[in-house]
C-alpha cells in the first residue's frame, strides 16, 4: 500500500470572490478545503454531500478540468504538475462521466463523432474502419448498438444519451472514471438501469470509480467505501456498511436519517437539521458543522477536528466520536 | 438531385431567394453579353427618356442606359458586399472566438475592437478612405472594418456562453487541443447566428457602400454601381422616378433574397431543425 492507485492529498480549490468596479478580491469561497483520500484499484469510492459542498469540484480538480492546489497522485504519477501534451496524453487513463446527459453532448455531432473524439484526440487519427469498429464495440457494451452511430444526440432519450456519455468516457479504455452524479438527471426507472450498467462495466473493463452523488441509496448500491463531504471538507470516510450502519459523524447521521423509509410501520430515529448550510464564503469557525450540530460544545467552535481513523478504516472528523 | 442540395426545394420562398441570387451572380458575370449598350456611353440627345422606348428601363440625365448600368451595378455591388462580408466575418470570427476562448488575449484583442467601435461607422470608413484613397479594395476595407467590430462582439459573447457548456469540458477531458475545441465545437455551435449576422452585414454594407458613393468617397462615379445610380438619380426624383426605382428595386430584392437564403441555410445547418423539416 505504499503506492495507492489514486491518492489525493490536501486538495484545495479556492474561488476568489471579486466585487466592486475594480474587481478587488474580497475573499475566497473554499469549495474544496484540504481534502485527502485514497482509492484502491478496482474499488468504487462514493462521494456524497449536499449541493455546493464541493464534491463535483473535487472530481473536476482530480481530472485536471479545473486548477487546484495540493497533490493528486495517480498510479504514482503527480497529475497536478502535468501540462500541455503530456497532460492530454495522460487523459487516456482517466475519464469523466458528466451529470447532464443533455448538455454534455455536442448537439452538432453524431454519436460516432462524439464517442470517437477522445480516441483520435489522444491516440491520434487511426484508420477510419478501425475507429468505427472500436466505437461500435463500445456502443454495444453500453447497450446502444452500432446503429446509433450516425444519429444525433437529440434523437435519444436521457438514459440513452447518458449511455453515449459513458461510451465516450470508456472508448480510450481508462483505468479511473470519475462519475459526476451520472444518474441524478435521469428518471428513477432509468437510474437503476444506468447504475447496473456502470456496475457491469466496472467488472468488464476493470474500472475504478470515483462516484459522486447526493443520493445515498444510489451510492450505497454501487460503492465499496463512502466519503461524506460538508462545506468543502471530508467529514467521514468509511467502508459502506460501517458508514450506513454506524455513522460516527453527526452530519452523516442526519443525512442518513433524511432518507425516506419505505416501511410506514417502522419507527425511525428522526434527526432534522436546523438552519441552512452556512455560506462557504464565510464558513463557521472550528468545526464547520457546529452551528447545526445537536452535540456541539465549546471546543467545536474553536478547533477544526481532524479526520482520524477511529478503527477498521473508519475515518471521522468530529471531537466527540469514539470508535 | 444530390441529397445535399435537396433542402433548397423544401421551401418555395427560400428557393426564390436562391434563384434570385443565382440570377444576380450570373448577371454580374455575364454583364458584357447581357447589356445591349455600354453603361458608359453618353447620349445627350436621349437623356431622361422614360422606360419602354429607346431604352428598356429608360436613360439617365446623361442619356446613359439605366438597364445596362443596373446590370453592371450588380457586379460592383456583389463584389463590394461579398468583400465586406468575407473580410468582416473572417477577421471578426477569428478575433471574437480567440478572445473569448483564450481569455488571456481578451484585454488586448477586444480593446482594439472597442477603439474601432468608438468611431461612428461611416466616419471610420471616411477616415480610412481618405487615408488610402478611393477604389473598390479600399472601400471594402473601410466598410469591412466597421462591420468587423460588430461580428467580433457578437462572436465574443457567443464564445463566452458556449465555452461554459459541459460538452466543451467533455472535449477537454477527452484530450482535444484548445484550438481544435474552438474549431470543432465552438464555431459550429455558433454558425446560425454568424450566418444571420453575415446576411445582415451584406445587406447593410450595400447601403454603406452606396452612402460612400454618394459622398464621393466610394467607387469613382463613372463606374456603375447601384449606390452611384441612386445618389445621382436623387436629383430627378419627380421628373424621372425610374432612375431611383430601378437601383432601389435591385437593392431591395437583393437584400431580401440574402435574408431568405440565410434563413434557409440556418435551418439546414442545424441538425435538429433539419430532421424536422426533412421528416426523417
Amino acid at each position: 500500500m505504499n503506492n495507492p492507485f489514486l491518492r489525493v492529498r490536501n486538495l484545495k480549490k479556492y474561488f476568489p470572490v471579486n466585487s466592486g468596479i475594480f474587481h478587488r478580491t474580497k475573499g475566497f469561497v473554499k469549495a474544496v478545503d484540504d481534502v485527502s483520500f485514497t482509492v484502491d484499484e478496482g474499488e468504487t469510492l462514493g462521494l456524497v454531500g449536499e449541493s455546493g459542498c464541493g464534491k463535483s469540484t473535487t472530481g473536476r480538480a482530480i481530472l485536471r478540468l479545473t486548477p487546484a492546489e495540493g497533490s493528486v497522485a495517480f498510479r504514482g504519477e503527480e497529475l497536478l504538475s502535468l501540462t500541455g501534451d503530456k497532460l492530454r496524453r495522460a487523459r487516456k487513463d482517466f475519464q469523466m462521466i458528466f451529470q447532464d446527459p443533455y448538455a454534455s453532448l455536442d448537439p452538432r455531432m453524431t454519436v460516432r463523432q462524439i464517442v470517437s473524439e477522445p480516441l483520435s484526440a489522444i491516440l491520434g487519427r487511426g484508420q477510419r474502419r478501425e475507429e468505427d469498429d472500436k466505437v461500435a464495440e463500445i456502443l454495444e457494451a453500453v447497450g446502444l448498438g452500432a446503429g446509433a452511430m450516425s444519429r444525433y444526440p437529440f434523437e435519444f432519450s436521457g438514459g440513452q444519451r447518458q449511455r453515449v456519455g459513458i461510451a465516450r468516457a470508456l472508448i480510450t479504455r481508462p483505468a479511473l472514471v470519475v462519475a459526476d452524479e451520472p444518474v441524478s438527471a435521469l428518471d428513477v426507472s432509468v437510474q437503476a438501469q444506468v447504475i447496473n450498467l456502470l456496475a457491469e462495466l466496472r467488472e468488464r473493463f476493470n474500472l475504478t470509480y470515483l462516484f459522486i452523488a447526493h443520493d445515498l441509496s444510489v451510492v450505497r448500491h454501487i460503492s465499496d467505501r463512502v466519503a461524506v463531504m460538508y462545506l468543502g471538507r471530508v467529514v467521514e470516510l468509511a467502508p459502506k456498511n460501517a458508514l450506513f450502519d454506524r455513522p460516527l459523524h453527526p452530519y452523516t447521521h442526519a443525512l442518513l436519517a433524511s432518507v425516506p423509509e419505505p416501511d410506514p410501520f417502522r419507527k425511525k430515529e428522526r434527526m432534522i437539521l436546523s438552519g441552512d448550510v452556512p455560506s462557504p464564503l464565510n464558513p463557521p469557525s472550528g468545526c464547520s458543522f457546529h452551528p447545526r450540530c445537536a452535540h456541539a460544545e465549546a471546543i467545536c467552535a474553536s478547533e477544526i477536528p481532524v479526520l482520524e481513523d477511529r478503527g477498521k478504516g473508519h475515518f471521522a472528523a468530529c471531537h466527540f466520536t469514539r470508535a | 438531385m444530390n441529397k445535399k442540395y435537396r433542402f433548397l426545394f423544401r421551401r418555395k420562398i427560400a428557393l426564390l431567394g436562391f434563384l434570385f441570387i443565382t440570377a444576380l451572380i450570373f448577371t454580374a458575370i455575364a454583364a458584357p453579353f447581357l447589356a445591349r449598350v455600354s453603361p458608359l456611353t453618353l447620349d445627350p440627345a436621349n437623356k431622361l427618356i422614360p422606360p419602354g422606348g429607346v431604352a428598356l428601363l429608360g436613360t439617365d440625365n446623361f442619356g446613359r442606359d439605366v438597364a445596362s448600368r443596373a446590370i453592371y451595378g450588380a457586379r460592383t455591388s456583389l463584389v463590394g458586399g461579398f468583400g465586406v462580408v468575407v473580410l468582416s466575418t473572417g477577421l471578426g470570427v477569428l478575433t471574437g472566438a480567440v478572445a473569448g476562448y483564450f481569455r488571456r488575449l481578451e484585454p488586448f484583442l477586444m480593446r482594439i475592437i472597442d477603439v474601432m467601435m468608438a468611431f461612428p461607422p461611416l466616419l471610420l470608413a471616411l477616415v480610412l478612405v481618405s487615408i488610402f484613397g478611393r477604389g473598390m479594395v479600399n472601400v471594402i476595407i473601410a466598410v469591412g472594418a466597421t462591420y468587423l467590430t460588430r461580428t467580433a462582439r457578437v462572436v465574443y459573447a457567443l464564445t463566452l456562453k458556449i465555452r461554459t457548456e459541459p460538452y466543451i469540458e467533455a472535449a477537454t477531458a477527452g484530450g482535444v487541443k484548445p484550438f481544435a475545441i474552438v474549431l470543432r465545437h465552438i464555431l459550429p455551435n455558433m454558425l446560425s447566428p454568424i450566418i444571420v449576422q453575415s446576411t445582415f452585414t451584406f445587406a447593410f454594407s450595400l447601403l454603406d457602400l452606396a452612402a460612400l458613393d454618394f459622398l464621393g468617397l466610394g467607387i469613382p462615379p463613372a463606374i456603375p454601381s447601384w449606390g452611384n445610380m441612386l445618389s445621382e438619380g436623387r436629383m430627378y426624383l419627380t421628373r424621372a422616378p425610374w432612375l431611383l426605382l430601378c437601383p432601389g428595386a435591385c437593392i431591395v430584392l437583393t437584400v431580401l433574397s440574402f435574408n431568405l437564403a440565410g434563413d434557409a441555410l440556418r435551418d439546414r445547418l442545424d441538425p435538429q431543425l433539419r430532421r424536422n423539416i426533412e421528416g426523417v
